[in-house]
């Protein structure tokens, strides 16, 4: 492998250049609009249905779809592919059912970011800067350790495969995404995500035709049956439930993820207003499907190496076993694309919660643009090196205790002012109870009970939806989009 | 048709999801917006 070094520096400083010159192309758009923040926090609303698909299914499947998942495989059998999978109609309802409503109201409300979207909709002055400090709060305290943990395993991944320490594997990757991120904005986000998906695509196409053509679908569920029966039809739906279909509540998870996390729903925000959402489905729907059979090394790998001593192993010695060196160097790249395309989304609606959210709930009267575009740039610089020094320094405990309550328990807090809101709009109030209630209930069950990570979310979901139709109604509903601007 | 309830029922949504994708683009290309 060590013969090849250089050939993985080679790859490493051609991907490197093209995604730091589509930083460099897109950072005209920023300008574009008189520095209106737009431009930096939604692309200037300028993403065409290819590009816009390509980064919704990027930072929708991160790292975990090749390196965790193949795990979850290994251990568990065929459910992790189904689980794995809901992902994939998740995203394409999502996109087909609730992208234009969202897109098109948050244009009126003249929002660029989901918790300002969340503030408009349902009140003006002191409370609607509370509804958007709170949720942007949320956003930046639970998705900087989604960030953190994304820091983490890009930076071992690239450190193996660069043969680096750690630290500076970590710190070259967040530099890239860095650079790129603070030159364009979002738009730099969505180009280099729609380049890196291309990459990801071909990867599970390399991994497909490698494992099918050495064991067709019917030898390797042959095979595996022989292994042990419960890998191919499981009694339960371990590890998503007890239950034979408890598999199947990760669409009703993958859905409010698709929907309602900021740094998902943000690039609906993003689109030309003439695009059709059905055509972007059109696009989704098969880069995520061919996306979702990336765990099958896990069933591969099982059936070929059954003694690993870690399922997480599957993915690492599957590269070094069954592709040739210069092919299993072009997949590893394309799992740092995995993982950087979900960490550039991370870094960027980060630092849009806290330099354009948090500033406009604490000092709603600042609109120098040019200033602002400072300071949503220094934001993505400053996030960016705290999320690797956390990575490097912080407790090891804060990190765990904080990365358990996650994004789950972030689309629980969220669930209520943004997807609920669609069909029955609230007040502040309501906004506000439903995220602090979300939040205690998803954490709560995640931390202190055995409830998992889609279960957990999802009874926070229902909890913050009651709580926020119910103190809606208690402190006299606002009428819907009341608060109109012009 | 696989011998797996999972793997089935991956193949039964892969094909409902490419299909209403199609069905939902054939609609919207007949409409001014969607």
């Amino acid at each position: 492998m060590n013969d090849y070094i250089w050939l993985n520096w080679l790859i490493m400083g051609i991907s490197i250049s093209g995604l730091l010159w589509l930083g460099w192309k897109s950072s005209k758009t920023v300008h574009a609009g008189g520095d209106d923040e737009s431009g930096f926090l939604i692309a200037g609303r300028s993403l065409g249905p290819f590009v816009g698909a390509s980064t919704i299914v990027a930072t929708g499947y991160s790292g975990w779809g090749f390196m965790g998942s193949p795990g979850v495989a290994y251990e568990y059998g065929a459910v992790e592919l189904l689980g794995n999978f809901m992902f994939a109609p998740a995203m394409v309802i999502a996109v087909l059912l609730f992208a234009r409503f969202l897109s098109d109201r948050a244009e009126r409300m003249q929002s660029c970011t989901i918790p300002e979207y969340a503030a408009r909709i349902h009140a003006d002055g002191t409370l609607g800067r509370w509804v958007q400090g709170v949720a942007a709060a949320m956003t930046i305290v639970l998705l900087l350790v989604f960030l953190t943990s994304q820091i983490k395993a890009v930076g071992i991944l690239a450190a193996g495969w660069l043969d680096l320490p750690e630290a500076w594997g970590a710190t070259l990757m967040i530099a890239i995404i860095i650079i790129y991120t603070v030159a364009g904005g979002l738009l730099a986000v969505a180009w280099t995500d729609a380049l890196m998906l291309i990459g990801m695509m071909i990867a599970a196409v390399i991994i497909c035709v490698q494992v099918f053509s050495d064991l067709p679908p019917w030898a390797l569920i042959d095979a595996l049956n022989q292994i042990e029966p419960q890998l191919v039809n499981p009694t339960t739906s371990q590890p998503y439930g007890n239950s034979v279909g408890s598999v199947f509540l990760v669409l009703p998870y993958a859905f409010m993820f698709s929907a309602v996390l900021p740094y998902m729903a943000v690039r609906f925000l993003a689109f030309k207003p003439e695009v059709k959402f059905t055509t972007v489905a059109m696009y989704v729907a098969p880069f995520a499907c061919i996306l979702s059979l990336i765990p099958v090394v896990g069933l591969y790998m099982r059936v070929r190496m059954p003694d690993l001593a870690a399922a997480d192993q599957a993915m690492p010695v599957y590269l070094q076993t069954y592709l040739h060196p210069a092919l299993g160097g072009f997949v590893t790249l394309c799992i740092l694309f995995a993982m950087q395309s979900t960490a550039n989304s991370l870094l960027h609606t980060v630092a849009s919660a806290a330099s354009h959210d948090l500033r406009r709930a604490l000092f709603p009267n600042h609109r120098n643009a040019a200033a602002v575009l400072f300071l949503n740039r220094a934001a993505v610089f400053f996030f960016g090196v705290a999320g690797l020094v956390m990575m490097l320094y912080a407790p090891p405990f804060l990190l765990s205790w904080l990365g358990i309550l996650g994004t789950g328990t972030l689309l629980a807090a969220l669930v209520g002012p943004i997807f609920v809101s669609s069909f029955w709009c609230g007040n502040g109030w309501g906004a506000l109870a439903g995220m602090i209630s979300g939040f205690v209930t998803s954490g709560g069950l995640l931390l202190w009970s055995d409830a998992g990570w889609v279960v957990g979310p999802l009874v926070g979901c229902l909890v913050s939806t009651c709580c926020y139709v119910g103190v809606s109604i208690l402190t006299g509903r606002a009428p819907r989009l009341a608060h109109q601007p012009g | 048709m696989l011998g797996s309830w999972a793997l089935d029922w991956f193949v039964y949504l892969t094909i409902a999801t490419v299909g209403v994708t199609f069905v939902a683009f054939l609609i919207g290309q007949s409409r001014n917006r969607d």
